[in-house]
């Protein structure tokens, strides 16, 4: 009651504070006058009666004062004279004010965007209902690599487990969905019905898949996202019950999800859900290829931990696992059951460069701060006479610091506002590479949090940068300022030795940056280095993509791929252009092919498990990719679909499996029966799947000899079937034409993707690239902050010392001596930065192992390098303060005295 | 008539809540009404007034109000809130309590303990 009519009463005098003056003045005019009245009336003259009402009163303005501070109006009006004087102060030095804003906005910049990023994946916020109780299960192998599990593992796990509350299971369908000008495709997820509600989201309109609606035939209900809803139906809200065509086949709208409601998270908001049917092959006891499998999500009772459920679960997998037929156990021998909180599993990628990031970030608004600190230090210290005054007047410390604060806070605040625009700016700038990088969602603005945290961090930096010089400078005895008659007299040993220690701390964390800057720097070249084995120029790479329902009964190959590849061939620009199945260094589809093979024929030995990727390809694909044979030969044009089958193999394959002995005789591909295809070469290794990883076991198969009745068919043409083009000249300029091509010879292709290989090698540099890039930046600015530092500190000791140095000149001193002793200053402190620089970068560039290639995280050359650079970029820096101070003249000084 | 008594501590407060409980008043009025309750033996600083009484405003307990004085001038008028009132009483009460106790105290002989 009394806190509320408090506040009422204050903030009514705040707002209206002229109001409240003059009615001060009224109530205590009144005063004086009726007072002054009665004296009067006692037989006072006019004059005497007033100046007595107004002695007994005891000043008027005095008595103003005391009336406000019961309303507790002082601290306002101290903070707000503060404010103003402040901002006086400011403007009156543009040069300090923009210098500390501008080291401000990059310091508190760069954390706000990394705030922002960080808030958008490491603590996304997800449209279901207490998202940190969700997590994904998953097979696991003796790597922890996963594998989604079986529908008749999910369906135990469902119905046994008790640390489960609800479990639900997801995969991947096709979402062409037809339209009045054609087909359009949506991402689109097969799901079990409860998925919804395991979410713990219901439908904005119409309702969830019922059970029921997984048998065959009654399958045909879609429920489709907000966006979908809105582009495709106009919204219409008489949607639910309306048929619409997927896939070619007549479905009927059951439901419409919120706005902003996506699952799963990682993929754009235009989505569509469909029950996932169950067939024959889901009831048939687990064969292996053919049982399906799906990605599993799971809401955990309340006290179960990831742990525990995840121990559960591998004690029922053990069992279930015993049930699987034998080639199973042999190849996919996973007994543990995973689990990871639906977040992580979003970001599970990208969190280690996160993290590191976010330790950058962290460092350069360390150095920030000591270097407005220092700014503010050299202030203070300059300001060191009026501070006295003050002192002298009256003021007591404690108010002295809080008028120094309040300039803190006041620039830390506008640095912050400055700060924020950066971080927008920067991410505008980065969003596309960051999107692409770190499965960011689609809109990425600040949110409240991320205003707390910038807010937090303002404050924070004032007291860092403006508290300890506030502090220091109140501190010093007021006589002693007073006394020295010039302005030089205030610097103090212990604030020298103070601004001496945050230079020397700059120095040091700037070194920590530039050490991780020139790992990230040699990683980058040593993978640009990296022998690939195939050539990247004027190579182009064409997806096509075909929607499956339209082509399921029909041999693509045939139809369109064939047809498509004669096209390319004959366009203007093109040198060859092949068929593949797999694509180096693409996040393709790859076949790992496992199979047991008794060596040749003796069934006593041994068998041999083989785990190799399969690929189809074309004779042409050497031209394109000019890669070597080690051995024997490529397929040529010889090899059509009458002459005797050939395969090829690359050399880790040969050197894994077939140590000693001839693999070009002692080895075949079985294609069918009866159809043994012999290996006629062996690759020259080349980086199929990533520049980092080594060449993995292949075998090649001619793509025109495979048959759709031959076992292989199916994982290589069936699956992904993509186009290499070689150029002659910049393979940019025959992009349009491949694409004309590619709807001229099926209008189904429009969709396809064209990428140069040159892009898809830098895409593949991937977290690397980003991470390197990222910190080029921040290494380079910091070290811009930290010399600034340096040079401010030295140049600003110069202008304190330049009495002394005048009286040294005139004492015969030498100018050459007087820039080694100022050389010899700073290099003291260069030296001890690195020395502390180096033990930091020593802990810190663990953190960004996983990120380094081809150079050790403590590599020496690196840190001797960087160290090198810092050292003469400092005593650059020093050595121009140095040489004005060895050019003062002797007689200015002594003539000023 | 003796010398003045000087005010003690805290009990300002108390005597404005007393004396604008008894009707509206302005500042001066107070004054003047403490006065008159007193009979003229109780002297208030009229330093310490006005602060009072804009505290005892700022924590709701009288509530102030432009009006007419009897000449015809533009005053403020306080006049005693609920939570005022509610206060007066305890205070009055802790008061009475207190200067019973001091009494009994300071009138204590020897031989009565």
């Amino acid at each position: 009651m009394s806190a509320r009519s408090k506040l009422r009463s204050w903030w009514k005098a705040v707002t209206h504070r002229s109001a409240f003056e003059s009615q001060l003045d009224a109530e205590l005019s009144f005063h004086i006058e009726a007072y002054a009245e009665d004296l009067m009336r006692q037989g006072m003259t006019r004059d005497d009666a007033f100046r007595r009402a107004r002695m007994e009163l005891g000043g008027v303005a005095a008595q103003k004062e005391n009336c406000r501070r019961s309303l507790g109006l002082r601290a306002w009006d101290d903070m707000t004279a503060d404010t103003s004087y402040g901002l006086r102060q400011l403007r009156r030095t543009p040069a300090f004010t923009v210098t500390v804003l501008l080291v401000l906005a990059l310091g508190i910049g760069t954390n706000a965007a990394m705030f922002s990023i960080v808030d958008a994946t490491l603590l996304r916020w997800l449209p279901y209902h207490r998202p940190d109780r969700l997590f994904s299960l998953y097979l696991a192998d003796s790597k922890g690599d996963p594998t989604w599990p079986f529908y008749q593992d999910l369906i135990e796990w469902q119905k046994n487990a008790r640390s489960i509350d609800s479990l639900a299971y997801y995969a991947n369908a096709e979402g062409y969905l037809q339209t009045s000008s054609g087909e359009e495709e949506f991402y689109a997820y097969q799901i079990s019905p409860n998925l919804f509600s395991v979410l713990g989201v219901q439908p904005a309109r119409g309702r969830s898949f019922v059970a029921d609606e997984q048998m065959t035939g009654k399958s045909n209900v879609v429920i489709l996202s907000d966006a979908v809803w809105r582009t495709m139906l106009q919204g219409d809200p008489d949607a639910i019950g309306k048929r619409v065509r997927l896939n070619d086949k007549p479905y009927t709208v059951v439901g419409i999800m919120p706005p902003r409601f996506v699952f799963p998270a990682n993929d754009k908001s235009a989505q569509l859900w469909i029950p996932a049917e169950l067939t024959p092959a889901h009831l048939r006891p687990i064969s292996g290829y053919e049982t399906p499998t799906y990605e599993v999500i799971a809401r955990l009772r309340p006290g179960a931990s990831a742990d525990s459920v995840s121990a559960e679960l591998s004690g029922m997998e053990e069992r279930l696992v015993s049930v699987y037929p034998t080639t199973l156990k042999f190849s996919r021998p996973m007994t543990r059951v995973g689990t990871m909180g639906y977040r992580a599993t979003l970001v599970k990628d990208s969190r280690p460069a996160l993290l590191a990031l976010i330790a950058v970030v962290a460092i350069m608004w360390l150095i920030a701060c000591a270097n407005i600190a220092n700014l503010m230090l050299a202030r203070a210290m300059a300001r060191q006479r009026e501070i006295a005054v003050r002192g002298a007047l009256g003021a007591s410390r404690w108010r002295i610091i809080r008028q120094l604060s309040t300039e803190s806070l006041l620039l830390s605040f506008l640095g912050c506002g400055f700060g924020f625009g950066l971080a927008q700016l920067a991410l505008e700038v980065f969003s596309q590479t960051l999107r692409t990088r770190l499965n960011l969602p689609d809109h990425l603005a600040p949110d409240f949090s991320v205003l707390c945290a910038l807010l937090l961090l303002s404050v924070l930096s004032a007291v860092l940068f403006g508290f300890f010089p506030a502090w220091l400078a109140a501190r010093t005895p007021l006589d002693h300022s007073l006394r020295q008659g010039s302005v030089q007299g205030g610097t103090t040993l212990s604030s020298r030795r103070l601004q001496q220690t945050m230079v020397v701390a700059e120095i040091g964390l700037s070194l920590v940056l530039l050490v991780a800057c020139g790992l990230l720097l040699r990683t980058v070249f040593a993978l640009r280095r990296v022998p690939l084995g195939f050539r990247t120029d004027h190579v182009l790479m064409l997806e096509p993509k075909l929607p499956r329902f339209k082509y399921r009964n029909v041999d693509k190959n045939e139809t369109v791929y064939n047809p498509l590849l004669q096209r390319i061939q004959q366009l203007p620009g093109v040198t060859s252009a092949a068929l593949t199945t797999v694509l180096p260094l693409h996040r393709g589809f790859a076949a790992i092919l496992e199979l047991d093979v008794a060596s040749s024929g003796n069934s006593t030995s041994p068998t041999l498990k083989i785990e190799a990727q399969l690929k189809a390809a074309g004779p042409e694909l050497q031209n394109v990719l000019k890669f070597r044979m080690a051995r024997g030969r490529f397929f040529n044009h010889q090899d059509t679909a009458n002459s005797p089958l050939v395969a090829v193999v690359n050399q880790a394959f040969a050197q894994k499996y077939l140590p000693a002995g001839d693999v070009m005789e002692k080895f075949s591909v079985r294609l069918a029966k009866g159809r043994e295809a012999k290996i006629v070469g062996v690759i020259d290794d080349f980086h199929q799947t990533s520049i980092d990883k080594p060449a993995f076991p292949e075998i090649d198969l001619c793509a025109p000899q495979l048959l759709p009745s031959d076992s292989f068919y199916q994982p290589t043409l069936l699956a992904h079937v993509e186009v290499a083009v070689r150029t002659q000249a910049d393979p940019q300029a025959v992009i349009p034409a491949m694409q004309r091509a590619m709807v001229t010879v099926n209008p189904d292709l429009q969709s396809g993707k064209i990428e140069t290989m040159n892009q898809i090698v830098e895409d593949s540099m991937g977290s690397q690239l980003l991470a390197a890039h990222l910190l080029e930046l921040f290494g380079a600015v910091a070290l811009l902050i930290a010399l600034a530092g340096l040079y401010g500190l030295l140049s600003y000791l110069v202008a304190q010392r330049s009495h002394e140095f005048s009286v040294r000149l005139a004492l015969g001193a030498q100018r050459s001596h007087i820039i080694n002793m100022l050389l010899g200053q700073a290099a003291r402190m260069l030296f001890a930065g690195a020395a502390i620089g180096i033990a930091l970068a020593y802990f810190f560039s663990r953190l960004i192992t996983g990120f380094l290639y081809g150079v050790a995280p403590h590599d020496p050359g690196t840190i001797l390098g960087v160290t090198a650079l810092l050292l003469s970029c400092g005593l650059l820096a020093a050595f121009v303060p140095a040489r004005t101070a060895s050019r003062c003249n002797p007689m200015d000084a002594l003539r000023g005295e | 008539m003796g010398k003045q008594l000087e005010l003690l501590q805290g009990t300002l407060d108390l005597l404005i809540l007393k004396a604008v409980s008894l009707g509206p008043l302005h500042g001066y009025g107070v004054l003047l009404r403490i006065q008159q309750i007193s009979s003229g033996q109780l002297e208030i600083q009229q330093g310490s007034l006005y602060p009072a009484l804009y505290r005892l405003e700022h924590q709701g307990l009288i509530a102030g109000e432009w009006g007419e004085s009897e000449n015809n001038r533009k005053a403020k008028y306080y006049r005693l809130t609920v939570a005022g009132r509610r206060k007066l009483k305890t205070e009055a009460e802790n008061w009475n309590r207190m200067t019973e106790m001091m009494g009994s105290i300071l009138n204590r002989r020897a031989e009565e303990l």
